[in-house]
């Protein structure tokens, strides 16, 4: 069998002939750092475990907690392993690890190269805009800017057409509109989430009104007489609140 | 829902002068105290199109 070296050069530490298993499990654990090197046992070449390039992007994600060596916590879902490097600064990048060929046999490779994350050109119905990632997509609903009716086109796959972000996964939330004792201030719309995060800053009050968007007409009180922060906030209550459009109550949810 | 980072603006006044780069939340706010003024303007930070900031990203003061 196929057996791999790995070693860390700022201590010098060195683990030989792991099996694939066991590195990817290493791998999986998060108990390889940047820095950290491998080669096929029995041949003298060291290759870096992971690539300049990985390198920054790791820097854009959070750091993993350090593992406490045998202990059993969730940082540390395994505990020690035998063949532990070390603690953990950052987590493998998937693209780092070795691959299993077609035959069955393990193959270190070069990285595979970072795919690009899609972007996406989008078309209201009085303009187009973009591009932008899935997720600038729906903060930018969130925000307001884009309404939930938008269509959008993959930038490398423009043959697709304009579609609805849900062909994309994307579901965009309901949002409501809000209106401030007297009816003279009216704002929104707003997903639930953002009314959560409002109502925690404290810039809603109990006697707001609210209405779904594309129902202005049709505003409601909350029963309790104050926004329920938990039930704006669970994925739950957006739920109900989607599948009782037509007949829509704010007292459903959660 | 929305996990990135959040978006930032740029709002543009109606002589061309730009302010950047600027959250929604800091929009809303100069809207609440009567600073944006109609035929402002704002664009997403990284897209192509400018908005009616009056119109369209003010959420407060609709009514």
């Amino acid at each position: 069998m196929l057996t791999f070296d790995i070693r860390r050069p700022s201590t010098g530490q060195q683990f030989d002939n792991q099996s694939l298993q066991e590195i990817l499990l290493t791998a999986r654990l998060g108990h390889l750092q940047m820095g950290d090197e491998i080669r096929v046992s029995g041949t003298q070449e060291w290759m870096p475990m992971f690539p300049s390039r990985a390198a920054g992007m790791a820097s854009q994600f959070p750091q993993p907690t350090p593992v406490i060596p045998g202990s059993a916590t969730p940082a540390s879902p395994g505990g020690h392993l035998a063949s532990d490097p070390g603690h953990v600064e950052a987590a493998m990048p998937a693209e780092a690890a070795p691959e299993i060929t077609a035959e069955g046999t393990a193959e270190v490779r070069g990285p595979r190269p970072p795919q690009p994350e899609p972007t996406f050109l989008v078309c209201c119905h009085d303009g187009e805009d973009g591009p932008y990632t899935l997720c600038q997509v729906e903060a930018l609903h969130e925000d307001g800017i884009l309404p939930g009716d938008c269509l959008l086109k993959q930038v490398n796959r423009p043959e697709a057409g304009w579609q609805p972000p849900t062909t994309f996964g994307v579901d965009l939330p309901m949002r409501f509109l809000v209106k401030w004792p007297g009816g003279h201030r009216i704002e929104g719309p707003y997903t639930a989430r953002t009314i959560a995060a409002m109502t925690r800053k404290g810039e809603l009050i109990g006697r707001c009104l609210f209405a779904p968007e594309d129902r202005p007409d049709c505003w409601r009180p909350h029963p309790d007489g104050h926004v329920p922060m938990g039930h704006w906030e669970t994925k739950q209550a957006v739920a109900s609140y989607q599948s009782r459009k037509g007949t829509w109550s704010i007292t459903g949810g959660a | 829902m929305a996990s990135g980072p959040p978006m930032t603006y740029i709002l543009r006044d109606r002589s061309g002068v730009t302010r950047e780069p600027l959250s929604i939340g800091d929009i809303r706010w100069m809207a609440q105290k009567g600073e944006i003024e109609k035929g402002w303007t704002l664009r997403v930070v990284g897209g192509t199109r400018w908005y009616d900031a009056m119109d369209l990203a003010i959420h407060g003061i609709r009514g």
